[in-house]
């Protein structure tokens, strides 16, 4: 091992692994009070509150986590593709301009979004229901997920598909054996943002979901306003673990695989 | 038999044609060349051959049928592009499949005529690598056999040498026309390369400013311009203006004897390289001086100023010099005369 990739892993430490720290003793932590500067008693509690007293509510809160992010997920690709293809390979007035809508939910504060979406889900039925959930998210995240894949569009050379039709396949043929494989990178980082956008939604969850939809962040908002900390801590570690685990899959197979399919 | 006839073809994007009524027909087992300067729409021309693109005037035909509403995929034609554009998510033996798999034949059908197309273009060994760890001209190989292991009726090649340095280039050219031997496959290519054309075509259709303007032998187009631009398409830099009358070729003092009825007015083609050069005096030479040398490796290209015009010669002697005093003589054979 070089010296640069002792610092660099000196640096993941530092930045990434150490702040979870804290967070990992108060979870395992009784008593701690200040100036100590670690626990003066350990023991489960917290782990125990979640896994028992609060268990079935965090299991549906990861439950209701997962399907909001995955749902929001596939959305925002199936809407994010073809305009990111659109705006990656042709070029046609107004297309400055759509880039700076696209920037508008990310620029205007997600309460002032969230609030004016309410006034109008209420009105066309789509408060407090899944759907109206998924479409709030969908707004922080489509910015996300098209940026992610215009730029892989950008460097897409659509001969590719040229060439496998000429070679016999059909236009769905095309799509599956070479359009997908060839940005399937790209659409891995763009899911993962999406997904951890979605993960860690809680204003908009609240505000459209009013109380209904108990995702994660909504439980774990409660509980650290009830002061209890190893219990925060506890849910927070479970709040992290699963998009922890998407981050670490995806940098894995992003690592083997590379941006091979692009020019 | 013709197995490919374009009838009238105009091609191009959004109703601007690059191509304007193209009319051609290649014969079974034909190698065509498409010949034109670079961004004259020649890729446009396959790319609508192999339905593409959408002719905007005009009938393909392919085996006797007309093709313009047959998608590109159910045409028995494949195209390769200049660039070898392989699937960098499957290894060369998966590459070569590709087609294959795409029409549902798989197993030992679909391996034994992989293994038959990895042997005709000396791919043996190569077929577990990734394709990045292939040299270009692996590369350009797996292309080439990727399209033929369909056995198309047609093989439609962008540019098949161009991207290619000397060496590999006379590799690929072999390569080319020992699968046509094998596989008598009929070939339409296109490029801008003169020398591409005549080494590997049957026929070259030369295209101009968008429109087919001589279709011939390669040795007809390059000693038989149908006019001056094809001839200077084809390196030949010397026109004269001149006249004919009773079979002498005149332009000021020069005269050559040629075979044609009389002409008040007509340019003489006469091919540089067939132009002898003497230093000592000539008795129906014509006298000029050297204004410019250079060396292009087998010949040397010189300049001579003559009292009447500039002519350029290729001579295989590299010992002249400027402002040498030589002695032209053009032999009928040099000559090619364009009314």
């Amino acid at each position: 091992m070089n010296k640069r990739s002792v610092l660099i892993g000196l640096g993941i430490i530092v930045a990434v692994v150490i702040p979870f720290l804290p967070l990992l003793l108060w979870s395992v932590s009784d008593q701690w009070f200040y100036p100590a500067l670690l626990p003066q008693q350990f023991g489960l509690r917290g782990w125990q509150y979640i896994m028992t007293t609060a268990g079935q509510q965090i299991t549906e809160g990861l439950v209701q986590s997962t399907s909001l992010a995955l749902v929001t997920t596939c959305c925002s690709l199936l809407v994010a593709l073809p305009a990111a293809r659109a705006l990656g390979l042709y070029s046609f007035p107004g297309k400055k301009l759509i880039g700076l809508f696209l920037l508008l939910p990310i620029i205007v504060p997600p309460l002032c979004v969230s609030m004016g979406y309410h006034l109008w889900f209420i009105r066309i039925g789509l408060a407090e229901t899944f759907a109206g959930v998924v479409m709030a998210h969908l707004t922080f995240c489509l910015p996300y997920t098209i940026f992610v894949l215009w730029g892989v569009f950008t460097d897409y050379n659509p001969d590719f598909e040229y060439q496998a039709r000429s070679l016999g396949a059909s236009p769905i043929q095309v799509l599956i054996n070479v359009t997908l494989p060839m940005i399937l990178p790209g659409i891995c980082i763009a899911a993962l943002f999406s997904f951890l956008l979605s993960w860690s939604q809680y204003l908009s969850t609240l505000i459209i979901g009013g109380g209904r939809l108990l995702t994660l962040p909504i439980l774990l908002f409660a509980l650290m306003d009830s002061g209890d900390r190893p219990v925060a801590a506890a849910v927070s570690l479970v709040f992290v673990i699963p998009a922890l685990f998407a981050l670490v899959a995806n940098a894995h197979f992003l690592g083997r695989q590379g941006m091979t399919g692009v020019r | 038999m013709e197995q490919l006839i374009l009838d009238n073809i105009s091609a191009g994007y959004r109703d601007q044609p690059i191509i304007r009524e193209l009319s051609l027909a290649v014969k079974e087992g034909e190698m065509v060349a498409i010949l034109g300067p670079s961004g004259e729409g020649k890729t446009t021309i396959l790319k609508t051959i192999a339905g593409l693109l959408p002719p905007l005037k005009g009938h393909i035909h392919i085996n006797g049928m007309v093709v313009n509403s047959t998608a590109a995929e159910k045409r028995d034609v494949v195209l390769v592009f200049q660039k070898p554009l392989l699937f960098p998510f499957l290894n060369v033996r998966d590459n070569i499949g590709f087609g294959l798999r795409m029409q549902g034949i798989r197993g030992k059908q679909a391996a034994r005529q992989i293994a038959k197309m990895v042997e005709l273009t000396g791919l043996k060994d190569l077929e577990r690598r990734k394709v990045h760890q292939l040299s270009g001209g692996q590369q350009q190989r797996v292309a080439l056999a990727r399209g033929l292991v369909l056995r198309p009726s047609i093989l439609l090649l962008d540019e098949p040498l161009s991207n290619l340095d000397a060496d590999l280039r006379h590799q690929m050219r072999e390569l080319i026309q020992h699968i046509r031997q094998q596989t008598g496959v009929t070939t339409l290519f296109v490029t801008h390369d003169q020398s591409e054309a005549l080494m590997l075509s049957d026929r070259i259709a030369l295209l101009l400013q968008g429109s087919l303007r001589q279709l011939g032998t390669p040795h007809e187009l390059f000693y038989q311009p149908q006019d001056t631009e094809v001839a200077s398409f084809f390196g030949c830099p010397n026109l004269l203006k001149g006249n004919i009358h009773n079979n002498i070729f005149s332009s000021a003092q020069i005269h050559i004897p040629v075979v044609s009825a009389n002409r008040s007015q007509c340019t003489a083609v006469i091919r540089p390289e067939q132009i002898d050069l003497t230093r000592a005096p000539q008795p129906k030479g014509t006298e000029g001086t050297i204004t410019s040398v250079s060396f292009e490796g087998i010949y040397t290209r010189l300049a001579i100023e003559t009292a009447s015009c500039e002519i350029t010669t290729l001579s295989n002697s590299n010992q002249y010099n400027i402002g040498e005093l030589v002695y032209l003589s053009i032999p009928s054979s040099a000559v090619h005369i364009i009314p």
